[in-house]
């Protein structure tokens, strides 16, 4: 599991790469929820990089929206695998978590 | 005088004239009864029966509002008419009233005036009956209970299907177990002895009932038994010798002469040779995939529990994967319709050949087409039956065995390969990532719950050309994955309980989702679909 983050305006673009299970979950919501700074945080996880999720993953990516909403921010997530959003629908997650196809998609959407 | 009956006896008295009534009570009370009511027409006859349970009704035939014939006729009516004795009351000119009463069910009748020796009389002879039908309906109430007993107890002694990969085969064993009464003579069961020698048996004892079921609990304990010796594999693996331990124990002192007609098996599931004895039992069903039906008919030896020293002859035979096997009790093949016919092995053979039977279903639609054929007539026989299948035969590269400690990073490391083999095996991506994934959810959730584990658990995977096979079997505390419940999935992301949800996944997921423990191991198998793109 690889955390890289970047800035594009007042978006906190983070990358995540690697399998997000039972080993990984924890260094996950730990990175991410680093990155929830000041009001109204705005962050973009390229999930583009994730090939493999169990159920401990989902927990931590839930984990880090409830979060940055508790922060009155807003995280979105872009990029995301076939196989990964798959899980997702089945756990019916999808629809509480803002997907955006690509990077671009997502950044424009949290820019307004 | 008083008699058990009569001392702790509840009356209820029924009459619209008041010093008719007084009259009974005193007379009543001079029996030594003192529980005694009193009604004044049929309507408080019923609204006191419905609140009280009495032992006998003196009952008046004339009466305003409801008469004696209303309530007699209101009893049989709400289906408890036998609850209470009935002796009318009436006067001498009205026998077509007494005979009519009598005719709805009243036990007996007393004349008006009353001669005090004739109400002792009646009114004692009618408690002692109903003393002695209540002794009687409690013995075959407590009788009744006992027996329901033995039969879940009998009933929990036919074995979980296995639905396991043997051998780079994927195995299963099915299996009925009816008895015709509470409890029944016929037994069967399967189980592994060492990792791979496949087990199933099946007998029929010489007789029906209590002293059957004892019988067939005393033959699948012996097998069982013996399949837990250091030395079973040697047992099984050549099964004459254990049919000979277990024939020896059953013919001693068997002075009842009941016996077991019986047919024991272990398949080797690499090599797929099975060998077997067979004692008196109806010859077993063998056939592939298209529908032809052979027998297994070489005999091994009598019955089980007539010849002490006897010494069985086992006979081997090697099938091939596409082949079934079916062993059954004669419950099946002498079930009878109402003309008498029998059902017989010539109606089960045509349902094995039949096109439309799948073999997941070839047992329960096998037993319907009995009751069928019965239509409605009572069960004749105890009926058993065990189906040995396997799915389609694989090739060697797809088959996948690992063994694992359920320990976070040991789990991370398994998923990763699991995904590896299955990747490079040309199995599509998202079956791929749910079979690795589930795997993950099952061994996390025993690391989590399944109490110290110091065992590795086993992974089997198999590459099937329309699913992917697996199985784990691991020791667990019991854990079966298809019970737990489900996450609540329509709750806001701030409400959403996140327990449950691997488990949830895994059985949206998963297909054919077995579970089975067995020997201090849970066994869990399932199959996930390979999308045809």
């Amino acid at each position: 599991m690889q955390i890289d983050h970047e800035t594009a305006g007042d978006v906190c673009v983070v990358t995540a790469q690697g399998r997000l299970d039972g080993t990984t979950s924890g260094t996950f919501s730990e990175q991410v929820e680093k990155l929830i700074a000041g009001d109204r945080p705005k962050l973009l996880v390229d999930l583009g990089g994730i090939d493999f999720v169990t159920s401990a993953g989902l927990r931590a990516v839930l984990g880090v929206v409830k979060k940055v909403k508790a922060a009155r921010g807003i995280l979105a997530v872009c990029g995301v695998r076939a196989e990964v959003q798959d899980i997702l629908d089945i756990t019916g997650l999808s629809p509480m978590i803002q997907i955006y196809p690509q990077r671009s998609d997502g950044l424009a959407a949290l820019a307004i | 005088m008083s008699t058990p009956a009569k001392s702790s006896a509840k009356i209820l008295v029924v009459d619209d004239v008041a010093e008719n009534r007084d009259l009974l009570l005193r007379r009543l009370q001079r029996l030594g009864i003192d529980d005694v009511d009193q009604a004044e027409n049929g309507m408080q006859a019923l609204a006191a029966l419905a609140k009280k349970s009495y032992d006998l009704m003196l009952l008046d035939i004339m009466m305003p509002e409801l008469d004696g014939f209303g309530v007699l006729d209101a009893l049989r009516k709400n289906g408890h008419a036998a609850d209470v004795p009935i002796i009318v009351i009436s006067a001498m000119n009205e026998m077509d009233a007494i005979v009519r009463c009598i005719e709805s069910g009243a036990e007996d009748f007393l004349l008006k005036p009353f001669n005090p020796v004739m109400l002792r009389a009646r009114v004692t002879s009618s408690l002692e009956k109903k003393l002695l039908r209540d002794r009687t309906r409690d013995e075959l109430r407590r009788k009744q209970a006992e027996l329901n007993e033995a039969r879940t107890l009998q009933l929990a002694l036919e074995p979980a299907p296995f639905h396991g990969i043997r051998g780079g085969r994927s195995i299963s064993l099915r299996t009925i177990l009816e008895p015709a009464k509470e409890v029944g003579g016929d037994l069967v069961d399967h189980f592994l002895v060492g990792d791979d020698l496949v087990v199933f048996l099946i007998g029929d004892v010489s007789d029906k009932g209590a002293g059957a079921a004892l019988m067939m609990a005393r033959t699948h304990s012996m097998f069982r038994g013996l399949s837990t010796r250091p030395d079973a594999y040697s047992l099984f693996s050549d099964p004459a010798k254990a049919v000979n331990i277990v024939n020896a124990a059953l013919a001693l002192n068997n002075d009842s002469c009941m016996f077991v007609t019986f047919f024991l098996a272990s398949l080797n599931p690499s090599t797929l040779e099975l060998k077997y004895v067979r004692a008196g039992h109806v010859p077993p069903f063998r056939w592939h995939g298209d529908g032809a039906v052979t027998r297994i008919e070489t005999a091994g030896g009598p019955p089980l529990g007539l010849v002490e020293n006897y010494q069985y002859k086992q006979d081997a035979t090697v099938l091939s994967a596409d082949e079934n096997v079916l062993v059954v009790t004669d419950g099946f093949t002498e079930a009878n319709d109402s003309s008498g016919t029998l059902f017989g092995e010539s109606r089960i053979i045509a349902h094995l050949a039949s096109a439309s039977m799948t073999i997941s279903e070839a047992l329960t639609s096998l037993v319907r087409n009995v009751h069928e054929f019965e239509a409605g007539q009572s069960q004749s026989d105890d009926m058993a039956a065990v189906l040995l299948s396997f799915d389609a035969p694989v090739q060697a590269a797809t088959k996948f065995e690992a063994e694992v400690l359920a320990r976070a990073p040991d789990i991370a490391a398994l998923a990763e390969r699991v995904g590896s083999f299955l990747d490079n095996a040309g199995v599509d991506v998202r079956a791929t990532h749910h079979v690795a994934m589930i795997v993950d959810e099952l061994l996390t959730n025993l690391g989590t719950h399944g109490g110290v584990v110091e065992e590795p658990a086993a992974i089997r995977i198999l590459i099937e050309p329309d699913r992917v096979k697996v199985e784990v079997n691991d020791s667990g505390s019991p854990f079966d994955p298809r019970s737990a419940p489900d996450p609540n999935l329509s709750t806001s992301v701030e409400d959403r309980e996140i327990g449950g949800l691997g488990l949830f996944l895994m059985r949206k997921i998963a297909t054919d989702l077995y579970y089975a423990r067995d020997g201090g191991h849970n066994l869990t198998s399932f199959a996930v679909l390979r999308s045809s793109e």
